[in-house]
């Protein structure tokens, strides 16, 4: 089963991105900031991360940077509120972007277009 | 009584003070009583000694005395002038030399005797003569009488000669007297001079009098009274003789002298100078030529006597002249004076009246109100000009004055009654009544130029020489004044240039058409003193205008900042908020769509999570929104068609459209160029106001109209248009100026972000977004776009 990792500092919003894409099928964990992430990285072994920006002490896209020397395989789909961030090349380094919705079909659609995308290149 | 007795009876006769005929009367009237005679009378002899004329006579009618007059060398008494001794007849008839006589009667009978009568130096006086009617031998005793009796008689003749003498002097002194007081009554040195060349001929017995006046440094001649004097051209060098002697000069005879020998034909005898000295300077000479005999065509010299009599006149006329000269100096200070308190009077209410005109337009009509009254400079018309700075035209403003002479007659007749103090307020609150006057809509009309081949010589005098121009007449012209001419109709007009700061602002023109007042130098040098006040008045009320221009877009500008600073902190209050309520709502609607996932059994439930779930997603949007004007927005700029960008946004909301009835007029000119944007945002901004429009509209019974149109936009080249119009009812005009507010709302379901990011996005493609709003009707929308974007960033809003 494909594993999910939700890195989020709001826990209703990782209660609510597991139970959703529990019910997508996906094995899920939640982080509920940076430092979590990263046992949870390692205990858990995602094969694919949704990582929230704004999170207190280190944020999402400080986080994703450090990530990214490490682990330049596992796909990261950053997630925030608005779309100003568009423009921050750091951004670069994630797979993806979306923007938060109480409407998750977005956020689905594009954890399954970035696995078939890395499934295709296998 | 004794002979003796006779003689002494004369001897006192002549010590009284008694006129020559009233003297030679008793005498006759005596001599006849005494010596018991029929006819006594006596004759005399003419200053020329041509003529024994009968002076007094008893015995004879009274009508022979004075007409009586002897020709030479006839009869008894020429005969004793000839011999100078007493002649006897005893019979007259008997007598060689008888004459006739008629007013003595025919009686050739009759005796007569006759004795001359010479005065003391021997000269001969006249006749003294006795008649018997019936003869006889006493003729010789008679003339031996008579004799005696006319040594006393030559006496009593030069007495009663030389009181005659008197009184005649003491008369001319007095008429001298009465001449200087003439002379000392008048101011006008015409007058004196007259006055004085008058008395000179009648009182002194002058045949011509001129008088001579230094002008610089040369006498010119200035009074001449006479007639028939020639005026030799020599006389000049002896006035200038006695200008420089200051002394009299007297020439009895000019014959005698260099400078007029040749003059033969002139009769003149002589001439006296007398030089009219002030202050030890000669400001003059008078000249009387010619002293005056009885004898017609006869001349002598003056006396001594008459020299100073002229003398003393000229010296009266001198100090005459000279008060007459000081008191016109003295006028004409004062005149000058008068004129200068009332020019400063007048200037200072001017400037007054100048200083409080609040606008260009007021002052130019206070600046011609000052030209033309009366009380002010007073001319009849006068328009000014100003240089228009675009056109670079000499532009006629504003033209008061009538518009003809009725209308001059009309106005005149009503005001010009106020006192001058009120001037100022009058000039204020002085507005035209009614329609503008002919004159003012031609002088408005006027437009010159003011250099190049064509233009007016006057104008260009006025204006790029800066020179105060007077134009007397048509001579003063040439061709290129004649439009000039033409719009006046009036030959004279003065042009006084509006100078401040060295600069030619313009130019003021007046004339006096409908009084024909000549325009005098007085009247140029007030006007080129009153124009640069004006000037400056219009320099200043220029300025405050500029000022006052620049200090609204301050304001404006101001209120504009305050606005931006508004919604930058609004914006970052939103961001805040936006982010902080954005999880939050994830949450709820991503729960309650969950909810409606699992299948609510309950119908009513379902629907109150469906609302949850709506709700949650407009506020989402809203938040996006608020988000989207807070944050700079990113712009890909290029060329696009607005006609294609309108099309896509009709079709993509076509069904909207038809749900709620909406008739679509689309009229997309083919004209339009391309335009430099964002397609993006333009979209965006369409699709706002359109879904604004249809929403308006959905509520609406009626007709339910939305029409697009674009086209070049009118007036503003290179710039196109699009209009958006519904029939959703308008605006409430209360609300009219908040629409572009941000959060402001009408609809129960709006945000209120729409067209305040829809003017946001037009702003930064640097065009505009108009609202025309028909209370009623509907609401048309107008964007405005260039098509090629200034060069750079979007511009920044």
């Amino acid at each position: 089963m494909t594993k999910v990792l939700v890195v989020d500092d709001e826990e209703h919003i990782r209660l609510l991105y597991s139970e959703e894409l529990k019910d997508e099928g996906y094995e899920v964990d939640t982080a509920k900031d940076a430092r979590d992430a990263a046992k949870k990285i390692e205990s858990f072994k995602p094969d694919i991360i949704t990582l929230d920006i704004r999170m207190p002490g280190t944020d999402g896209i400080e986080f994703l940077r450090k990530f990214r020397e490490k682990n330049k395989t596992t796909p990261v789909i950053l997630c925030t509120a608005y779309s100003d961030y568009k423009q921050d090349f750091r951004v670069w380094a994630s797979e993806a972007y979306v923007v938060k919705s109480s409407d998750l079909t977005p956020l689905k659609n594009t954890i399954k277009e970035v696995l078939e995308k890395i499934d295709a290149e296998k | 009584m004794t002979e003796d007795d006779n003689i002494l009876l004369i001897g006192k006769i002549s010590r009284k003070r008694l006129d020559l005929a009233s003297m030679l009367d008793q005498v006759t009237r005596k001599t006849r009583d005494d010596m018991q005679a029929d006819v006594c009378a006596l004759l005399m002899m003419d200053e020329q000694g041509q003529v024994l004329s009968l002076k007094s006579a008893q015995g004879l009618t009274q009508a022979a005395v004075n007409a009586v007059r002897l020709p030479k060398d006839r009869g008894v008494c020429w005969r004793v002038a000839r011999e100078r001794r007493p002649v006897a007849l005893p019979v007259a008839g008997d007598d060689p030399d008888y004459f006739f006589v008629p007013e003595a009667g025919e009686n050739r009978s009759a005796s007569m005797a006759a004795a001359p009568i010479i005065d003391e130096d021997g000269e001969f006086i006249g006749v003294f003569y006795i008649q018997r009617h019936q003869g006889g031998g006493s003729a010789e005793a008679d003339a031996q009488a008579l004799e005696k009796v006319a040594g006393k008689v030559a006496g009593a003749i030069r007495a009663a000669r030389d009181f005659e003498r008197q009184v005649e002097k003491a008369q001319s002194m007095s008429e001298l007297n009465n001449t200087a007081r003439l002379i000392n009554a008048t101011n006008h040195s015409e007058l004196i001079l007259s006055h004085t060349g008058d008395c000179v001929r009648n009182l002194i017995g002058a045949r011509a009098c001129s008088i001579w006046l230094v002008e610089g440094e040369r006498p010119v001649l200035k009074s001449f009274t006479g007639q028939g004097v020639e005026l030799p051209g020599t006389l000049t060098h002896v006035v200038e003789q006695a200008l420089r002697s200051r002394e009299i000069i007297n020439i009895p005879d000019v014959t005698n002298e260099v400078v007029f020998k040749g003059l033969t034909s002139s009769a003149r005898a002589s001439l006296t100078l007398a030089p009219m000295v002030f202050e030890n300077k000669s400001i003059g000479v008078a000249v009387m030529a010619d002293r005056k005999t009885p004898k017609e065509g006869y001349y002598t010299a003056f006396t001594g006597e008459e020299i100073k009599a002229f003398k003393d006149l000229i010296q009266t006329t001198t100090q005459a002249l000279i008060r007459a000269r000081t008191h016109r100096m003295l006028e004409d200070a004062l005149e000058e004076n008068r004129n200068n308190m009332r020019e400063l009077s007048i200037l200072f209410q001017l400037s007054m009246a100048m200083q409080r005109a609040i606008s260009l337009d007021d002052l130019l009509r206070v600046i011609l109100s000052c030209v033309t009254v009366g009380a002010g400079l007073g001319f009849n018309r006068a328009i000014l000009f100003l240089i228009n700075e675009s056109t670079g035209l000499l532009q006629g403003m504003i033209g008061m004055g009538p518009d003809s002479a009725e209308d001059a007659g009309r106005i005149w007749s009503q005001s010009d009654s106020r006192p001058s103090e009120e001037l100022v307020g009058w000039l204020l609150e002085r507005k035209t009544e009614g329609p503008p006057s002919a004159f003012d809509s031609m002088a408005r009309s006027l437009r010159f130029s003011i250099t190049g081949p064509g233009a007016s010589a006057v104008i260009r005098s006025v204006i790029v020489s800066k020179q105060a121009t007077l134009i007397n007449g048509v001579w003063d012209m040439n061709d290129t004044d004649k439009e000039l001419h033409h719009a006046l109709g009036c030959d004279q007009f003065a042009l006084i240039p509006l100078i401040a700061k060295d600069n030619v602002q313009g130019a003021i023109l007046v004339d006096n058409k409908y009084d024909q007042k000549p325009i005098s130098h007085m009247d140029m040098k007030l006007l080129a003193r009153f124009a640069a006040p004006a000037a400056w008045a219009i320099e200043n009320i220029r300025l405050l205008e500029r000022l006052s221009t620049v200090s609204k877009e301050l304001i404006r500008l101001e209120t504009q900042m305050a606005k931006v600073e508004r919604m930058s902190t609004l914006g970052e209050v939103a961001a805040e908020m936006a982010h902080e309520i954005k999880t939050p709502l994830v949450s709820i609607g991503g729960f309650a769509r969950r909810l409606l996932n699992e299948g609510l059994k309950k119908e009513e439930t379902k629907r109150y999570v469906e609302i949850i779930v709506n709700e949650v997603e407009r506020l989402e949007k809203m938040l996006r929104n608020a988000l989207d004007i807070s944050k700079g927005v990113s712009m890909h700029i290029e060329s696009a068609d607005l006609n294609g960008i309108v099309e896509e946004a009709i079709n993509f909301y076509w069904r909207i459209i038809n749900e709620n009835q909406v008739e679509t007029v689309l009229s997309l000119s083919r004209d339009i160029e391309n335009v430099s944007m964002d397609p993006v945002w333009i979209r965006q901004v369409v699709i706002n106001i359109l879904l604004n429009a249809i929403e308006a509209m959905s509520t609406k019974q009626g007709e339910r109209k939305l029409t697009l149109v674009t086209e070049p936009a009118p007036n503003r080249k290179g710039w196109v248009s699009l209009k958006i119009s519904d029939t959703g009812g308008g605006i409430d005009m209360m609300t009219q100026d908040d629409v572009f507010e941000p959060f402001f709302t009408t609809k129960p379901h709006g945000t209120g972000i729409g067209l305040t990011l829809a003017k946001k996005i037009v702003r930064m493609h640097y065009g505009d977004l108009e609202i025309d709003n028909k209370p009623g009707v509907g609401v048309t929308f107008v964007i405005n776009l260039p098509c090629h974007m200034i060069p750079g960033s979007p511009a920044a809003v």
